[in-house]
């Protein structure tokens, strides 16, 4: 029955036409599959991956030991310490978190979770991974042109970053925003394929209450990236033409105005945590339903808690510039918005307690990662209630309180969100299972040593530590030795974190190789994916695409003698 | 909460089939791109707000800068909208009867070619005047707003050119029209704000 | 939600611009923050509302469309 709908007719023809395509490495370049799409999105999100942890441990081997020679790198000079510490906070949240939370994981789990063949637009989806991939080309070729990458901050606050004076880096500079341009294309085209088809392409018999929460939150991003990304668009092209065609957009001597940029900045700035954290909640409760044995509590509370987060997140940005100069007036206003966003999101943390509660808990790998998303990431909300407080951040701001804070948002979001769905699909992806002791291994080597990083920052933000600072024996009052030790703790717990992704990898490959078959349904979750093979076959359900007769999450049903119900049986 | 679920479950659902989409794929992907663009326009028009008044109404446009001519674009503008209205004659025709869109189908590619090719003579006087994206923030708006629009108008009518070609083969379907139609809107009707803003 | 922070900029007295890292300026400039703000702020969320809206009616109406059909199946 489902052979004869016209949306699934009209994807074959973007099918067939695929076998004909180039053949060898350029096959999987030019593959219209959304599954491949998604590996290509996650392998390229891996790879910059390891290029900002890479960064990381250079900067903060300067930070904690000034002057010493980095083994991997040498000397740093003040220039690239500025160009490392800029790149590496544009690569983790541009090119890590953005291409494996929304892109590779939208791609891989919304055609199979909603039961559809492909995605609506599959050739565009194509092109957004080539846009994609020439995006992060470009922002790797800006780290080697004459004069190094740009040095900036990633925030790229004119003048310093408009006059090739101030950072000088004339041409890394163009390049980075070029790079970050053509990202933001990227997104755009995948976006779009997300929305439409999580619109047009459900499987029959799926109505609204009956989509994966995942996907939602993954949809309800790509419609906040839609909206904040325009502003931000504008803002670059302008920008751009300050940096080569020496126009005064940002220049006050010109009539310009640098804070202009950061509101254009920070409009798109702020929506894009949400658009990164969005999923990564999502992907956190569908793993803890699944791994807890239970119903999801309140699936329409969480999904208009969602939409509740997506409106405000319009309404906070302007708490980026408290000290920026802006309106006291604004300020109060930004403030209190800022406070109320976190209602929205301590209600996502209740649901997901209330889903655990009760349920027969199994402790797997993704199960761990999953929790400890929701206990990290609370302490970064609740370091941001002192940040949101226009009053209390005056002190706080561009210290590394901020910094703490928003790595123990973005490091929950991006790396064990990222590692929580990878381990859950990873049987889905591979068609085998991942040793358990070793991701047990790999979890607490992440987890402790990732705690032992960022807490002694806090301790040195509240000291007074300012951010983007190159060398502190050159500030006698934060060159304590005292404060020096905080610092060497924390890159010592970087390099031991870092040591032990090392287990990571090994595990991927020898799950890969040898692992144990996984068969269609190894974690017996109820969503559409686990009821095709692993790894599923192209065109997805060959022999006819399912139907849906309840929601995702009926686990532990009364009437049932096995715990769960998937979701295309039809009793 | 667990009685509530038990009931929700036992609701006899009818047999799955499935539905024909709400918005065809194509439009409803036109639309989410025309709403990221409209947000592109308004961070412009809102840069240009806020330099505007930094500068002080009574020196806008900078002392020195030549005035835009506001009566000659009047008159591409009302093209423009002409164009607009001319494209929707298009669309009830194409419904009725494809091949008698044609004729307001080309006319309308037409009106919108006038336009850009007048705003384009209109930038090559003001160039010629003094005014240059360099000259001042009044001068860089103004390329960069009125630009950016040039840049989309010629696309969407690439767009129309692709569809017309399409209709003369008889290949056109009503999505294809729908979905190339919008942007054209979309353009169309942002032209007025922008007029407003930068010019008045 | 809006109203509360409408309301928290009416109880705010000008005296709040003796602040210390406030240098805003003109007062065109601050209206115009303040207006480019709002504007920002409310059209994404106009346009979301105004799309749900338009689906919303659009599926009521293929709906009774299809209820049509099935009463009257020979039109």
């Amino acid at each position: 029955m489902a052979h004869t709908a016209t949306a699934a007719d009209t994807h074959h023809d973007a099918h067939a036409h695929e076998h004909h395509g180039p053949q060898g490495i350029l096959k999987y370049l030019w593959s219209t599959d959304h599954k491949m799409i998604a590996m290509q999105y996650l392998f390229t999100g891996i790879a910059m991956g390891l290029i900002g942890a890479y960064m990381a441990y250079v900067f903060r081997m300067q930070t904690a030991f000034p002057g010493v020679n980095v083994p991997g790198f040498g000397q740093v000079s003040p220039g690239e310490y500025n160009s490392l510490i800029t790149n590496h906070g544009t690569i983790m949240i541009f090119w890590v978190a953005m291409p494996v939370l929304v892109a590779a994981f939208g791609n891989f789990l919304i055609p199979l979770m909603i039961g559809a063949d492909d995605m609506v637009f599959p050739r565009i989806n194509r092109l957004s991974y080539q846009v994609f991939l020439l995006s992060a080309i470009v922002l790797i070729v800006s780290f080697f042109v004459p004069g190094g990458g740009f040095g900036g901050a990633w925030t790229a606050y004119p003048p310093l970053s408009a006059v090739a004076e101030y950072n000088q880096t004339n041409l890394g500079s163009s390049l980075w925003l070029l790079a970050v341009a053509l990202e933001f294309v990227a997104f755009l085209l995948g976006g779009i394929n997300f929305i439409t088809t999580l619109m047009n392409s459900r499987a029959p018999g799926m109505r609204a209450y009956d989509i994966p929460l995942v996907c939602w939150m993954i949809v309800i991003a790509s419609i906040l990236f839609m909206l904040s990304v325009g502003p931000l668009i504008a803002g670059a092209v302008m920008l751009f033409f300050d940096q080569t065609l020496g126009t005064g957009f940002y220049d006050p001597a010109r009539g310009g105005d640098p804070v202009l940029w950061q509101h254009l900045f920070w409009f798109f700035g702020h929506p894009e945590v949400y658009v990164v954290l969005l999923p990564a909640i999502g992907i956190t409760i569908d793993v803890i339903a699944t791994f807890a044995r239970k119903k999801v509590f309140g699936y329409k509370l969480m999904l208009y808690t969602t939409v509740a987060t997506g409106v405000l997140s319009f309404f906070v940005w302007a708490h980026h510039q408290f000290i920026a100069g802006i309106d006291p007036r604004m300020a109060n206003v930004f403030t209190i918005t800022t406070l109320l966003i976190s209602v929205p999101i301590a209600e996502l943390c209740f649901v997901i307690i209330a889903t655990l509660y009760g349920g027969s808990i199994r402790l797997t790998t993704p199960m761990l990662w999953a929790l400890a998303f929701m206990a990290e990431f609370l302490i970064g909300g609740v370091t941001g209630i002192f940040l949101g407080a226009s009053g209390a951040d005056i002190y706080f701001h561009d210290t590394y309180f901020v910094l703490a804070h928003f790595h123990y948002t973005f490091f929950p979001i991006a790396i064990i969100g990222t590692f929580a769905a990878f381990t859950y699909w990873f049987p889905k992806m591979f068609g085998r299972m991942m040793n358990d002791t070793l991701g047990k291994i790999h979890f607490w080597g992440t987890i402790i040593p990732f705690n032992i990083i960022f807490i002694p920052l806090f301790v040195l933000g509240i000291g007074g530590e300012h951010r983007r600072i190159y060398n502190y024996e050159h500030f006698p009052e934060l060159a304590g030795e005292g404060m020096f030790m905080l610092r060497q703790i924390a890159t010592v717990a970087l390099l031991v974190m870092l040591i032990f992704q090392v287990v990571f990898f090994y595990n991927c490959y020898v799950s890969w190789k040898k692992g144990e078959k996984a068969g269609k349904n190894p974690w017996k979750a109820n969503t559409l994916e686990w009821t095709t093979e692993s790894p599923p076959p192209h065109g997805n359900w060959p022999e006819g695409l399912p139907n849906v007769y309840r929601g995702p999450y009926e686990y532990g049903h009364p009437d049932r003698k096995e715990d769960y119900w998937p979701q295309n049986q039809p009793s | 909460m667990s009685a509530g679920s038990v009931a929700y479950q036992m609701e006899q659902r009818p047999e799955p089939v499935r539905r024909a989409p709400l918005v065809s794929s194509g439009l409803l992907g036109m639309l989410i791109f025309i709403f990221a663009e409209v947000m592109f326009f308004a961070g412009l028009i809102s840069a240009h707000t806020i330099v505007r008044a930094q500068t002080a109404g009574a020196l806008w446009p900078p002392y020195g800068q030549p005035r835009l001519p506001v009566e000659q674009t009047a008159v591409n503008t009302a093209a423009l909208l002409v164009s607009g209205i001319v494209l929707l004659l298009s669309w009830f025709a194409f419904r009725r009867e494809p091949s008698s869109a044609r004729i307001p189908l080309a006319l309308s590619i037409l009106l919108g070619g006038f336009f850009v090719y007048a705003q384009g003579t209109e930038w090559v006087a003001l160039l010629g005047e003094g005014l240059t994206m360099q000259s001042s923030t009044y001068g860089g708006f103004f390329y960069l707003i009125v630009g950016t629009h040039a840049l989309h108008a010629v696309g969407a009518l690439a767009a129309l050119g692709w569809a017309w070609a399409r209709l003369n083969k008889g290949l056109l379907t009503e999505t294809q029209l729908a979905t190339v139609a919008a942007f054209w809107y979309f353009v169309v009707l942002v032209w007025p704000v922008l007029y407003i803003q930068v010019y008045l | 939600m809006v109203l509360l922070a409408l309301a928290a900029v009416a109880l705010v007295p000008d005296a709040a611009h003796a602040c210390a890292v406030c240098f805003d300026g003109p007062g065109e400039t601050r209206q115009a923050f303040f207006a480019t703000t709002a504007f920002l702020t409310l059209l994404p969320l106009g346009m979301l509302a105004g799309a749900g809206a338009w689906l919303r009616s659009r599926a009521r109406r293929l709906e009774s469309e299809d209820v049509e059909k099935k009463q009257h199946p020979e039109s």
